[in-house]
Parts: C-alpha cells; structure tokens; sequence
C-alpha cells in the first residue's frame, strides 16, 4: 500500500499540532511539581482618612477657616477650609494606619491633574490653577507631622506634579496618624473667576515598597 | 409642696437631658472628624512562583476599617510590563506584556461592608496559570509628518496605535508590581478624596528552556524526514508531477 503525499502532509501537520500541544507537558521547568501552592501570605496595609479628608479639600480665603468662600487674594497662602478647627485649632485632615497593621507603611498623595475651571467665568476645561510651582508664582503647598498641634503654619512642600504619587508620611507605624494642612496660592494670578477642580488620590504600601501608578479614572 | 416638688423633678430632669445632650455631642464631636474612609488588604506582600505546568490561586482578602460601606476596584498595576524600543536612540515604540498570559484577577469589583477584618472579608482571587503563548502589544509612535494625515482621517488619533501580537514563553519571567485596591464609591457621601492601598505582588514564572525548545524542534524535523524517507517519499515527486 503506497501513500500518497497528500496523506504525508496531513501526517506532518499532525505531527506539529501534537508537538504544540505536548511540548509544554514534557520539557518545562517543573521546579515546583511537589508543591504547586505557593504564596506569601502575611500581614495587612491598611488606613482610614478622617471624615473631613475623605469629604475632599475644599481651598477658601485667607481669613475664613471652617466655610469656603471664593478666593479674591491671589499673591498668598489661602487656607483648606480645616486647616484649623475645633478647640485646639488642630488639622482635620489626617490619614491613620489601622491598628491590625503588624508593619508600617508609607503613605503617599497625588493631585490627578491641575485644577480645571468646571464653572463661572472660566472657561470649563481649559483654563487652570497649577498644583505645581513655577519661579515661586503659586502652587498648591502642604505641610505634614504626626502630631496634630506641630503641623506648621505655612507649607513646607509644594505639589512635585500631577499623576504622581508623592510622600506623605514615610514610616506609619500601626494606630499612628499623619496630620496635614494645604494651600494654596493660585498660579496663574489672573486666573479668571470660576470653580477650579482636580481629583485627588491617597495610597498607602508597605514602608519597602514602591507606589504605583497614580490613575483616577 | 407637691407642685414644687414636682418643679424641682423637672428641672433635674432636664438639667439630666441637657447633660446627656452634651454627652452626646462631646461624644459624636470627634466622629466628624475622624470616620472617614478606609480600605486595607490583608496581606502587604504577594508571591507568585511556578512554570507553565503549574495552576493555583493566591487569595488575598480586603479590609474594610471604617463603618461605612465601601466598594471597591481591585487591580494590577504593572512597574515593569512596558519596555522601550529604540532604534538609533529614538524611542519609536513601547512594548507592553500583558500579564494576564501569566495570571488573571476574575472579579474586579467588591462591596465591603463596614468593620470588616480578617477571614469576613471579600476575597480577591489570583489565578496563576502562565500560557504557553503569551499576548504583548506593540505601541508605535508614528512621526510628527504622518499624524497631520491620519488626523485628518480620525479626528481622535493620538499619534499612535497599538498591535497585539504572540510570543512563545520561553526562558524565565519576572513581573513586579502593586495589587491596588482603590475605593470608589461609599455610603459615606461624596469622596472628594479617594483612599487606595498597594500590596507588593512579585511573580516569577519559567516557560520551555530555550535549549529544550531548539532539541525538541531538531527532534521533530529527524523523526519526520526519517518517517517521510521510509514511507519512500522524495521531494522530486511532487516537482515532477507538477510538471506533467
């Protein structure tokens, strides 16, 4: 009996589907064929922002603390609406790390985008107020200390950039509190009348690891 | 004396209610300020070891501190899944492997309800089951002169494009990374600020050893042509009776 080479063919392309299929099962590494679980399981990173920063940072004048109310002074600091609040004129904003967290963890925010005018005046979309700053003109500052009552007066950081995390707090051990203040000094100054807005992330990792990408969407 | 003592009653239970109400308040007052949201993952450090044989699930779960519920997206986020591709020095693409040809996260999005810690909490699950063909996509930066033309076209071009493409995984693979769970809606009100934490999440994965898949390939081709040349078949025979 001759076979004819149409049969040799489909031998050959048989031949390979077979070789596709099998040649994972025969010939990997299988380092870990006794033991195909492998994790690393161990302790928790976790954090719980006050009620006043998970509402969002609400910029007002200088002078008013506790209500917003519209910016007119645009060459200085202009307070968060908590920046200053109940008896001891302590901080609201604060990020705590939960007290099951056996390890520390670092903690980090960033501002999505620069403030975009949403309404007003303004014109929604296009014109801004910069979270960064440019030859000391104005930016949008914070200061930061694990005890409420040292937090300073005038910010020490300004905004590094947008969608980028930036350090907060690089060690907080379990049940301690981070405390922040923020301003800001609108960049343009003649910015024109309008609501400004930027979404704004926190993210907490272990005090060893990297943070990740900072995506609002 | 009745009627007095009955005022006196009156005013002691009401100086009671007014010192409950201020209990009350001295006890909600710091409330305001401190439940806010919180999220938190039980495990601040994932590993991800095995080849292409092997199959598990890596289960993590999510913490939920505060007393409002929250849910929440779950995702990776990759450090080192995208490379440049230079030519001359200049980047003209960006290669990006996609991790799910090593592991994949079925659900992505969870409700966790308030206080919630240790095992009562949802479970992220991780499959790790690296194929033995792996997805990449290959995104070309086109030059500043073909853009004009292909806006013209699409208005919404981004001077790029992307094109998947398949690889065989052979060699070894390393993939670092976060494990995000970023909180986006909770019965707190509106979150101006959205609380995430990232659990470090390290895979290792070995497909076919390149030597292997060299033998294994030259393996093929003899055993082929050794069953081709005792089946008697020659190449000529085909040429030939193409000619006729």
């Amino acid at each position: 009996m001759r076979i004819s080479n149409k049969h040799l063919l489909v031998a050959m392309l048989l031949c390979l589907v077979l070789f596709v299929f099998t040649m994972q099962r025969v010939i990997s590494q299988q380092t870990y064929s006794d033991m195909p679980m492998n994790a690393s399981i161990s302790q928790p990173v976790c954090i719980t922002l006050s009620g006043t920063y998970s509402q969002g940072i609400f910029f007002t004048n200088t002078t008013t603390i506790g209500t917003q109310y519209p910016i007119t002074n645009m060459t200085t600091w202009n307070n968060a609406t908590h920046n200053y609040k109940g008896t001891n004129g302590n901080t609201w904003y604060n990020v705590t790390a939960c007290a099951g967290n056996a390890i520390n963890v670092k903690v980090a925010h960033c501002a999505c985008s620069d403030l975009v005018c949403q309404s007003g005046s303004c014109t929604p979309g296009t014109d801004l107020l910069y979270v960064t700053d440019s030859g000391g003109l104005g930016a949008v500052g914070w200061a930061n200390h694990t005890t409420a009552s040292s937090v300073p007066h005038l910010p020490v950081y300004n905004f590094s950039g947008t969608d980028i995390y930036q350090q907060i707090s690089p060690s907080l051990a379990a049940s301690s509190t981070i405390h922040i203040r923020y301003w800001i000094d609108p960049r343009p100054n003649n910015a024109p009348s309008g609501v400004y807005r930027a979404n704004y992330t926190i993210q907490a990792v272990e005090e060893k690891s990297n943070f990740g990408t900072c995506t609002c969407d | 004396m009745r009627l007095n003592g009955e005022c006196m009653n009156d005013n002691k239970y009401s100086l009671i209610k007014l010192y409950f109400l201020f209990f009350l308040l001295v006890l909600i007052l710091p409330f305001v300020n401190s439940q806010g949201v919180g999220v938190g993952i039980n495990t601040y450090s994932i590993v991800l070891d095995g080849s292409i044989l092997d199959s598990y699930v890596v289960s993590p779960k999510l913490i939920n501190p505060s007393t409002y519920e929250i849910k929440v997206k779950v995702y990776f986020d990759c450090r080192d899944c995208t490379t440049d591709v230079k030519l001359f020095g200049h980047k003209i693409a960006e290669k990006t492997i996609d991790y799910r040809s090593f592991f994949t996260i079925p659900q992505n999005d969870f409700t966790v309800p308030p206080m919630t810690y240790g095992e009562s909490g949802p479970t992220i699950v991780i499959r790790f089951s690296p194929r033995f063909i792996l997805k990449n996509h290959l995104k070309i930066y086109t030059p500043g002169f073909i853009n004009f033309f292909l806006k013209v076209i699409n208005k919404k071009y981004e001077n790029s494009f992307s094109v998947p493409y398949f690889t065989l995984f052979l060699g070894e693979r390393r993939i670092k990374g976060l494990l995000v769970a970023d909180v986006y809606e909770s019965n707190f009100g509106v979150m101006g600020v959205r609380p995430s934490v990232g659990s470090s999440l390290e895979m290792t994965a070995r497909g076919m050893p390149v030597s292997s898949f060299i033998f294994l390939l030259i393996l093929i081709i003899l055993l082929v042509v050794l069953i081709l040349r005792k089946v008697g078949f020659e190449p000529k025979h085909i040429f030939k009776k193409r000619k006729k």
